[in-house]
């Protein structure tokens, strides 16, 4: 009985000790989630016809993901290769084909906007009431979760196609 | 009560007493390893269709202080 005890109790330790690193797989910072969602953005936004090998998103303003967002460099979204440049406010945002703009630098959306008025590139936020002032699509948070918003209005405005399956998992479409 | 039947009487007491201990210590044991949160790589994210990311819960601390651009940190 003694030795059946000490087995069990050994086998369990060394179980536990050999799985423990794999027992919670749920250790997720927010803005490495959210590059995640910029990611499937690119994918689900078609650009008008373009000569360009690359799609240049650009990070305006303040960075919010750190290194998370260089994790996209080279990855392929819609046949193209994604680069990823950061841009101070006020600095020109020609050659992007989306642009997104933190909440620390949010003061400075009006201008970012103005500035991309017109022209194909897709334009991303994370702030409340960001959809509302003209971004395409906008990042929330509630409850831990990510959720997004689209407006549909302001990407048909710039040339820009967001896929059904955007607008269905958005949680408000602006039409 | 005649000395086999204590004798069996006493053995199952102690085997009792044994799987008791042993059902105790298991359960202590798997109590004090703490389970350790392995962090969910960029690349399993990426890999991860829209419908289920909505569906993901931040677990992990908001990130310090963003870092600017250079053109922006010299104004």
């Amino acid at each position: 009985m003694m030795r059946v005890c000490w087995l069990s109790l050994g086998l369990c330790a060394a179980l536990l000790l050999g799985l423990a690193p794999a027992a919670r797989a749920d250790d997720l910072p927010e803005y490495r989630l959210k590059v995640a969602f910029v990611y499937n953005f690119l994918q689900l936004t078609t650009w008008p016809a373009s000569p360009a090998a690359t799609h240049t998103l650009c990070v305006a303003g303040s960075d919010p993901f750190g290194k998370e967002i260089d994790g996209l460099q080279g990855r392929a979204a819609g046949g193209r290769s994604i680069v990823v440049l950061r841009k101070a406010v006020g600095e020109s945002l020609a050659g992007c084909q989306a642009v997104f703009i933190g909440a620390t630098s949010i003061a400075a959306l009006p201008r970012v906007l103005e500035s991309v008025r017109g022209q194909p590139v897709l334009t991303v936020a994370d702030s409340p009431g960001a959809m509302h002032q003209g971004v395409m699509l906008n990042m929330n948070v509630a409850d831990g979760k990510v959720s997004f918003e689209a407006n549909l209005q302001a990407a048909r405005g710039a040339g820009l196609e967001l896929s059904s399956k955007l607008l269905r998992l958005a949680t408000e479409v602006r039409q | 009560m005649n000395p086999p039947n204590r004798i069996g009487a006493v053995r199952l007491a102690r085997h009792a007493r044994w799987r008791r201990r042993c059902v105790q210590g298991t359960l202590m044991l798997m109590l004090s390893v703490p389970a350790v949160a392995h962090p969910m790589s960029l690349n399993e994210l990426l890999r991860m269709p829209l419908e289920q990311l909505l569906r993901l819960e931040i677990t992990a601390a908001k990130p310090p202080l963003p870092a600017m651009p250079r053109a922006e940190r010299a104004r």
